[in-house]
């Protein structure tokens, strides 16, 4: 088999695996040849060369987290009863009476992984959609970053889902101090679920696949390519 | 023998690590060095990290694993915090949580904390040492390939880490009302998540495979024919 850019399938930059029909397992990391194997070899993983109606998934997931994102933030997630009198608070409020205790390290961390992060995974969910479909917003390598981190904080935000399970179980003591949760966990729990399935859906690989100058970029580092291939 | 043994296992060292490798991220196709002890390899056009050095046999991963299920074993028996208010005593564990969840008509959420602090961690836990175990001693675990998949898909949903700070922002919001302490369930619970850790910077599915390969006697899979692509 020649290693000649094949005609018949030009939208695979130079040098990918995709190009020469190869798909490395997601589960396994064996590389084999689509055309041959629909399962992985080794570990019988489904094969494809991009991950199968990726951009229609991640967008799905997205939508349904971003109407799951209104009732987390409107609908209370804890009501607290202490000596008959009740107390609602929404995940904001929350972090406004934990800042007003003077637990200023833990709001900040409370705000980041229930406010900060949420709603940033979305933003970078739309940011890297709508550079795979209209036009970039940042170059590959930046973009390949934004998704990386994306994977990397997704499971913090559900650092309040933990919160009021835990608060839930433990205080008990009937008319004088209970917990009780609120509409807005299930609504948030989903957010977090939403987002991180959002990003699984979503293949990194794309942003490369439809950057303008892909061959340009490879070019970037001809020394360090044509090194490592050689150094068999 | 001793020594023949030894350099069969360092051959199977550089074989393991050599060979062509497609990077995750832009999918570049390319030559993977031989690791030095300790390094990384990373993409040579996108600079995403493609792989890290880690021993090639099971030991280490196998002590962390069986020391991991022990410790979160332990974690789940006992109670995580303890809540004292005019003499009387509650104990929160993190089963009893997920009930008190279910006991408020709020069992979604129930399940996605059951599934993501206890199931999750519990079936990587066994699903490693059901894997690797047998493989250690020369035996190739039943259902192998669909549980090594099973694996995969389970380890981006356990959030051990994630619980430990809600265990501390919990106690900190419990600190005005009441008297809340510390249960032997959340020590237990941060020593899962240190092993967790380590295992994770110690293990990679190659690995696993390549042993798989070693018991089973067989050749590694081809892969790409270097000619195929260096031509």
């Amino acid at each position: 088999m020649s290693a000649e850019p094949d005609k018949a399938a030009p939208v695979f930059a130079a040098g990918t695996a995709a190009r020469l029909g190869l798909a490395a397992c997601h589960a396994c990391k064996q590389i084999s040849a689509v055309d041959k194997h629909a399962h992985c070899p080794r570990c019988g993983s489904a094969l494809h060369l991009r991950k199968p109606e990726s951009l229609a998934r991640c967008w799905a997931f997205l939508v349904a987290a971003l109407a799951l994102y209104i009732p987390a933030n409107a609908l209370p997630i804890m009501v607290t009863t202490s000596l008959g009198d009740t107390q609602s608070n929404t995940i904001m409020s929350g972090i406004i009476v934990l800042w007003g205790d003077g637990s200023w390290g833990l709001a900040l961390i409370v705000f980041i992984a229930s406010m900060v992060v949420p709603l940033g995974k979305i933003l970078a969910l739309a940011v890297l959609l709508f550079s795979v479909q209209r036009r970039p917003l940042g170059g590959p390598r930046q973009l390949s970053r934004l998704y990386h981190l994306v994977e990397l904080v997704g499971k913090w935000s559900m650092l309040d889902v933990y919160v009021v399970t835990l608060l839930t179980a433990v205080v008990r003591f009937d008319a004088f101090m209970s917990v009780h949760v609120g509409n807005g966990a299930l609504a948030f729990g989903g957010v977090v679920v939403m987002t991180m399935l959002s990003a699984q859906a979503f293949d990194p690989r794309l942003v490369w696949d439809t950057a303008p100058d892909v061959d340009k970029e490879l070019a970037r580092r001809p020394s360090r390519n044509r090194e490592a291939r050689n150094d068999v | 023998m001793d020594q023949g043994g030894r350099s069969e296992d360092s051959h199977d060292k550089t074989h393991a690590q050599a060979g062509m490798i497609v990077c995750n991220e832009c999918d570049l196709l390319q030559q993977a060095a031989v690791l030095p002890r300790g390094g990384s390899l990373l993409c040579a056009r996108c600079d995403a990290p493609l792989r890290s050095w880690v021993a090639q046999d099971l030991d280490r991963p196998l002590a962390l694993a069986l020391a991991a299920a022990m410790s979160f074993l332990i974690g789940n028996v006992f109670p995580v915090m303890t809540l004292e208010f005019q003499a009387q005593r509650i104990n929160g564990s993190m089963l009893g949580a997920v009930w008190q969840m279910h006991m408020q008509g709020e069992t979604v959420v129930g399940l996605l904390v059951l599934a993501t602090a206890v199931l999750a961690p519990a079936a990587l836990i066994s699903l490693l040492l059901w894997l690797l175990l047998p493989l250690r001693f020369g035996f190739r675990a039943p259902f192998f390939a669909p549980l090594f998949r099973l694996l995969m898909a389970v380890s981006s949903w356990a959030m051990v880490e994630v619980l430990m700070v809600g265990v501390v922002v919990s106690l900190v919001k419990l600190g005005h009302d009441a008297t809340a302490t510390v249960g032997i369930g959340l020590w237990a619970y941060g020593a899962t998540m240190l092993l967790l850790t380590l295992l994770s910077s110690s293990l990679q599915g190659e690995v696993i495979w390549a042993q798989h390969e070693r018991v089973m006697g067989v050749r590694p899979l081809a892969g790409v024919p270097d000619a195929e692509v260096l031509s």
